[in-house]
């Protein structure tokens, strides 16, 4: 049977400073963020002839190739909806480059997203993405961002499953104890209190502000090519197990308020299934993961959607310590969006290649098989399984 | 200080803001003139009789594109809630209180909830709502708690 599975790696990584103000362009950031992706493979800007980012992303692939030097392109692609298309970049690049449309994909994002235009100053006036018609049913009342659409689902999640406050708390200091003891993170040296969690301002019930992530400038890359290839390059090569997308039944962005049960996530659901299946690994073959925060409670989803615990039960999980460094799934050690940066979840890719390599600064001390690295709850999503090369 | 003056004539003069309205195209607009009209319409397959919300031009169920509406009687349960209070936008309330009621129709509609403190709301009391007019450009199905028994 064909399959996806193994048939390309992750073999560059690269980033940019993640600020709250650049002071330059989002090209700039792209362009510097794929060129240290390509300088952490070994390779250079002509061996490019594939790219792939978001659909909201401002630089047009042309811009990207000509910054950098890039000659001719033969794939191209973009993955919609927000940060549900984070791994889906990694889908788009794995399949192009299996099915030999091309060898060198190139997948990046570059946002100023806290200087230029933030999510959190709502859908008002300048539509992210979507159409008006779509967002009309909620903006004349009130719906306008991102937290308010999650709060939504949240709070009834809550509800069913009678998930403590504690939680959301273990959630985000979690990620907080990770970035204290990492440079590139926003929060790097400064751990979060009880005391500081709970001042938190009231954002949209029952979210407060530390439950939400950050906002931030900054750009990261990353560079797929063939097996084969990749072991020839600088790094050890990270394999790509699994690469899903998916969109569910009665699916809206951000608002699928219309299923029997809103408290549910099944796209992200399907989408860990159909990663399991396209590598034939489980839940207790994953050794960590890098799980899409853009708010606290979209974690415990997370943990119930890909199998490591039942529905409702993801809160227990995370207070029992396994999100920590010696916890049965050590997840977001590079601080996640709400402690490292909010780079729409590349830069969680990033972290799930350093930890099939070894090199995160919070490695966990024990062998890394297999990590998972998930795009954004609450729109179409995705999910995907980096693994050690055999 | 003669600019102070201009900034000072230019806000007597701004309309007030108002919330940001829904635009009207060929799959919706029917329904916000019915409610301009004080009325909150379902729309229904004329095929299958499935009810939708929010409209849109085909039924998910058989494909039938033949449509009509019947009108919601407004009554309702809270599915989910939230109060939002961060960051607050010119034009409405703050809190202001959104949720998700479930139609005694079958159909789930978005909206806020009125007359209430963030308090008092819990998921699965019964609700009533009624068409308001809010401001210069938006009129709006809104919905109050009912008192329990």
């Amino acid at each position: 049977m064909r399959s996806l599975s193994d048939a390309s790696a992750v073999v560059g990584i690269g980033a940019t400073e993640y600020s709250k103000d650049s002071g330059r362009s989002e090209l700039s950031l792209a362009a510097e963020a794929c060129k240290a992706a390509l300088d952490d493979a070994g390779l250079t800007p002509s061996d490019v002839d594939g790219m792939v980012t978001f659909t909201m992303d401002g630089n047009d692939e042309v811009d990207v190739a000509r910054a950098l030097g890039c000659g001719d392109l033969d794939f191209y692609a973009r993955v919609p909806y927000g940060g549900g298309a984070a791994t889906g970049t990694l889908m788009q690049a794995a399949m192009a480059v299996a099915t030999g449309v091309a060898d060198v994909v190139v997948g990046y994002r570059a946002l100023n997203g806290r200087s230029g235009q933030r999510y959190s100053a709502g859908v008002s006036g300048n539509l992210i993405t979507g159409s008006l018609v779509h967002y009309g049913w909620y903006m004349p009342y009130g719906l306008l961002t991102p937290a308010s659409w999650i709060a939504m689902v949240a709070q009834r999640y809550l509800h069913l499953t009678g998930t403590p406050r504690e939680a959301l708390f273990e959630v985000a200091a979690t990620s907080r104890d990770y970035a204290t003891t990492n440079p590139q993170a926003f929060f790097y040296g400064k751990p979060l209190t009880r005391e500081d969690y709970d001042a938190g301002r009231k954002v949209a019930d029952p979210l407060t502000l530390y439950d939400c992530c950050q906002e931030s400038d900054g750009g990261c890359a990353f560079v797929v090519t063939t097996p084969e290839r990749a072991r020839d390059l600088r790094q050890p090569a990270v394999t790509i197990r699994a690469a899903t997308q998916c969109s569910a039944r009665d699916q809206e962005e951000m608002t699928s308020f219309y299923r029997d049960e809103i408290a549910r996530t099944p796209e992200m659901e399907r989408a860990a299934q159909r990663a399991y299946a396209q590598c034939g690994l489980g839940p207790d073959d994953i050794d960590a993961a890098v799980l899409y925060d853009a708010f606290t409670p979209t974690v415990l989803w997370q943990l119930e959607s890909w199998g490591f615990c039942d529905y409702g039960q993801a809160g227990q999980f995370v207070l029992d310590g396994n999100l920590r460094g010696d916890g049965r799934l050590p997840t977001n050690t590079h601080g996640g969006q709400l402690s490292e940066a909010y780079i729409h979840g590349v830069n969680g890719i990033l972290e799930a290649v350093r930890l099939v390599r070894g090199q995160s600064v919070n490695q966990p001390d024990k062998t890394i098989n297999n990590v998972i690295v998930t795009s954004g709850s609450g729109v179409p999503t995705g999910g995907a399984i980096l693994g050690r090369d055999a | 200080m003669r600019e102070q003056t201009t900034a000072t004539v230019a806000a007597k003069d701004k309309p007030a803001p108002t919330r940001i309205a829904s635009v009207r195209a060929k799959d919706n607009g029917w329904w916000w003139e019915a409610v301009d009209a004080g009325r909150l319409p379902i729309q229904r397959c004329a095929t299958c009789q499935t009810l939708r919300h929010p409209p849109r031009p085909m039924c998910g169920e058989c494909q039938s594109t033949e449509w009509d509406s019947i009108d919601s009687a407004m009554a309702g349960e809270i599915v989910s809630f939230t109060t939002l209070h961060y960051p607050q936008f010119p034009g409405y309330p703050s809190p202001v209180i959104c949720a998700v009621i479930r139609l005694d129709e079958g159909v789930n509609f978005v909206t806020n909830l009125i007359d209430c403190e963030p308090e008092a709301v819990a998921i699965g009391q019964r609700v009533q709502g009624e068409i308001q007019t809010i401001d210069a450009k938006n009129t709006l199905p809104q919905f109050r708690i009912l008192a329990a028994g």
